[in-house]
């Protein structure tokens, strides 16, 4: 299969959704990680190419201060996370972008990193941002400890006893990482330089292998603390309440405009996604084990939607229509769907268009996703881009035929009036002092003259507007000369002719706009869980949770 | 982008930072000096193309950015004008989008009249012989720099910044070997560059509120 072609009639275009429909906010903040999700094809890869684990260092005192590398072997190269574990005052763990210490800071090392890496690195990791990694590092992050939880398995493990799983799942995770920065962030090797390896080909397996390591390293760490204060008493966590632990992510604003400001990514991850679900909705019949691996999947994410625990009223509103949808999903495959009819899946995907809302519509999009993995895994090839056509802008297309495309693809972008408050009530911008994304209240506070360019609605509306003005056979070559203002407008739409999915269709700055959507998008797309809003526009999420630890896919995890 | 510069090992008064911190910093400094963001956007293209080039990117930038601020071209036939010398960037972008168009490189030869820091230019041309692929030369002064699809530039003569030139640009038709792209992709400038540049894209930001702050965490605290 040849990506380019994805976006041709490959005989699922009867079956895809439209661009319409799956690029509103509402359903792309109601987005559930899948197989086709970055962690899980990680996971495969190393599966299939049976990588192997090790812990080359372990050096850790009494109080868990020390470092420890954990190192990942593949068939061609390795690569090393190197963790420095600190003693951080409680007064000074923050998650937000702001702080200055952690729990934890950790970088992954292209390789094996020798004692001058390591100590290059002791010099710079700890202090992440204000620190200085190099090309031979893929990603800089940084965790704390979810505090009770943290304390209770020390206290629990010591005495000879295993913690308590209802406190473990309800936490979720020992560690939280607070910021993973890859792509030649402060020093780091860039995306370019290691986009042609394979097992880099998909986006953020660096930054995935590194959270999965650092999962690991949690439950080290505690097993270590542990063993200190208990001595021969102490034991190790089960099988069961390790599988129970992931590793938490808290995050914010920050990774907002990433998918505005990387369209082409955006629509083929989409674009990946939507192929795979038209491709199971497509199948002429249903096997029996194909039937079982959905029943099974139905039930895991019933059980998950169980334990998916939150606070925030809109995220409460969402579990009971997520819980309430799953119930009537199940039902409706117990006693209703027929599992022998012709095109079994695409008649269980058009009852849930009107059965179920939209949040259990689209748990249902990985639900059926997951027990086709020979259909669909071969997709994950394609979410990566060369988003260097971006710049290739065609300059000979004329003014019409410029408007023309604004009319397909853009009517969503006309319709707010920009002019009204509540249509422009908001901006992006970055922070003078922690040069940090935020979204600021337009008509209340100071700085929208400074405004990122995340309000694509409103650019498109405004270029529009400059079309009806011009000559319509005026190329708009010569109009980006007298109005280069309009250059970012005229690039998207250009751009979005042959990507369907590349726009978020809806208006970035208005009065009802709900950041954490966006931010849930890119989480799922992770392969995010137990999404938890701690304001609309800060999150806690979960990685890797009920997944396997290095040890149980490639042997024991060797000194 | 670092308020603070990032220390260099080697010699105390040289910074490396990879492609994407080269093209986040042009990419902010552009529009900090005045510039739209679709111009910033490929002011940072420009930055890390002559970064992987292994040439000036940040002189070039900074003395177009810091500059007085230069005119558009006026795309005719043959032969490009302005009022006064020509702005690099709006020129460089102007040559890539008229591409195709009958001012443009496809149907004859360019001279661009008065360019200040012409090398800036160099990484729109050669998007154009990408997009047109074919081979192109570009002469400025005692400059010659030969562009191939997707290659890097073989370069003649001296094509630091200096002086404003009359640039030409024309369609080649033999092929030359060309040098391969350097194998490690690092930008040099010097702590003076990086704090020019970090202060014009400072001038994007916004000073953080108490409101701003406190909307940007969690409701509440992180110990638990």
């Amino acid at each position: 299969m040849i990506c380019a072609d994805l976006d041709q009639d490959t005989g699922t275009a009867a079956y895809r959704r439209p661009a319409s429909e799956v690029m509103r906010l509402e359903r792309l903040g109601s987005a559930h990680p899948m197989r086709l999700s970055f962690l899980r094809i990680l996971l495969r890869r190393m599966v299939d190419e049976k990588w192997r684990f090790d812990r080359p260092v372990f050096d850790l005192d009494e109080r868990g201060v020390g470092r420890v590398v954990y190192r990942a072997t593949g068939p061609e190269r390795c690569y090393s996370l190197v963790c420095f574990a600190h003693d951080l005052p409680a007064e000074l763990r923050s998650d937000r972008v702001i702080a200055t210490a952690w729990d934890a800071t950790f970088a992954l090392f292209d390789g094996t990193p020798d004692d001058a890496d390591l100590d290059r690195l002791a010099a710079n990791v700890p202090l992440q941002e204000a620190g200085r990694v190099s090309c031979r590092e893929l990603s800089l992050s940084r965790a704390n400890r979810s505090v009770r939880l943290f304390d209770h398995v020390i206290d629990k493990l010591s005495l000879g006893m295993q913690p308590d799983i209802e406190q473990i799942t309800a936490a979720g995770y020992l560690m939280r990482t607070t910021a993973v920065y890859g792509s030649g962030k402060f020093g780091a090797a860039d995306r370019h330089a290691i986009a042609e390896r394979p097992e880099m080909l998909c986006p953020f397996q660096a930054e995935m292998l590194s959270v999965w390591f650092t999962r690991l390293f949690s439950v080290d760490l505690v097993e270590h603390l542990a063993r200190i204060r208990g001595g021969d008493k102490a034991v190790r966590l089960s099988t069961v309440n390790r599988r129970a632990l992931g590793v938490g992510n808290s995050t914010g604003l920050g990774m907002a405009p990433f998918l505005v400001r990387h369209p082409i990514l955006l629509n083929n991850w989409i674009m990946v996604r939507e192929e795979a679900l038209a491709r199971v909705r497509s199948q002429l019949s249903a096997s029996a084990q194909v039937c079982a691996g959905f029943d099974a999947a139905l039930t895991d994410a019933i059980e998950n939607a169980r334990l998916w625990h939150s606070e925030h009223p809109l995220q409460l509103e969402k579990l009971a229509a997520l819980r309430g949808g799953l119930g009537l999903l199940a039902e409706h495959v117990r006693t209703v769907w027929d599992r022998q009819q012709d095109h079994p899946w695409n008649a269980l995907w058009r009852w849930s268009e009107t059965a179920l809302p939209v949040e259990a519509q689209e748990a249902l999009v990985a639900l059926m996703l997951e027990p086709h993995g020979e259909l669909v895994d071969g997709l994950a090839q394609c979410m990566a881009a060369d988003e260097a056509p971006a710049g290739d802008l065609d300059g000979s297309m004329n003014a019409s035929e410029l408007q023309a495309l604004i009319s397909a693809h853009y009517d969503w972008a006309l319709r707010p009036d920009y002019s009204a408050a509540a249509d422009s009530a908001r901006f992006w911008y970055v922070s003078e002092d922690k040069l940090e994304p935020r979204l600021g209240e337009r008509y209340e506070e100071p700085g929208s003259e400074r405004e990122l360019p995340l309000d694509i609605g409103r650019q498109v509306a405004a270029l529009d507007a400059a079309l009806k003005d011009c000559p319509p056979d005026m190329p708009v070559a010569r109009l980006l000369l007298q109005k280069p203002e309009h250059r970012n407008a005229v690039c998207r739409v250009q751009l979005s002719a042959r990507r369907p999915f590349a726009e978020i269709r809806d208006n970035l700055i208005s009065a009802d706009l709900m950041p954490i959507d966006m931010l849930r998008c890119k989480l799922a797309f992770f392969g995010a869980t137990r999404f938890d809003p701690r304001s609309d526009r800060w999150v806690r999420i979960s990685l890797f949770q009920g997944l396997p630890y290095p040890d149980e896919i490639g042997g024991q995890v060797t000194e | 982008m670092n308020k603070t510069a990032p220390a260099s090992v080697a010699d105390p008064d040289s910074i490396f930072l990879s492609l994407s911190e080269i093209s986040s910093l042009t990419y902010r400094a552009t529009r900090g000096a005045g510039y739209e963001w679709g111009e910033a956007d490929e002011a940072a293209f420009a930055s890390v193309w002559l970064s992987r080039a292994g040439l000036d990117w940040a002189g070039t930038i900074l003395a177009m950015l810091w500059g007085a601020r230069e005119h558009p071209p006026l795309p005719a036939r043959g032969r490009w004008t302005a009022a006064g010398q020509l702005c690099p960037l709006r020129t460089g972008i102007a040559l890539a989008d008229f591409a195709h168009l009958p001012e443009g490189l496809s149907a004859q030869p360019v001279e661009c009249v008065a360019v200040a820091q012409p090398l800036l230019i160099v990484p729109f041309v050669a998007r154009l012989a990408n997009s047109l692929d074919r081979p192109i030369r570009v002469f400025w002064t005692d400059a010659e720099v030969c562009l191939e699809p997707g290659q890097p530039p073989l370069i003649g003569g001296s094509v630091d910044a200096g002086k404003p030139a009359d640039v030409t640009i024309a369609c080649a038709d033999t092929r030359l070997a060309m040098p391969m792209w350097p194998q490690s992709h690092r930008g040099e400038l010097c702590n003076a560059q990086y704090g020019d540049l970090t202060a014009l894209a400072l001038r994007t930001t916004v000073p953080t509120s108490i409101r701003s702050q406190a909307g940007a965490g969690a409701a509440g605290g992180d110990n638990d």
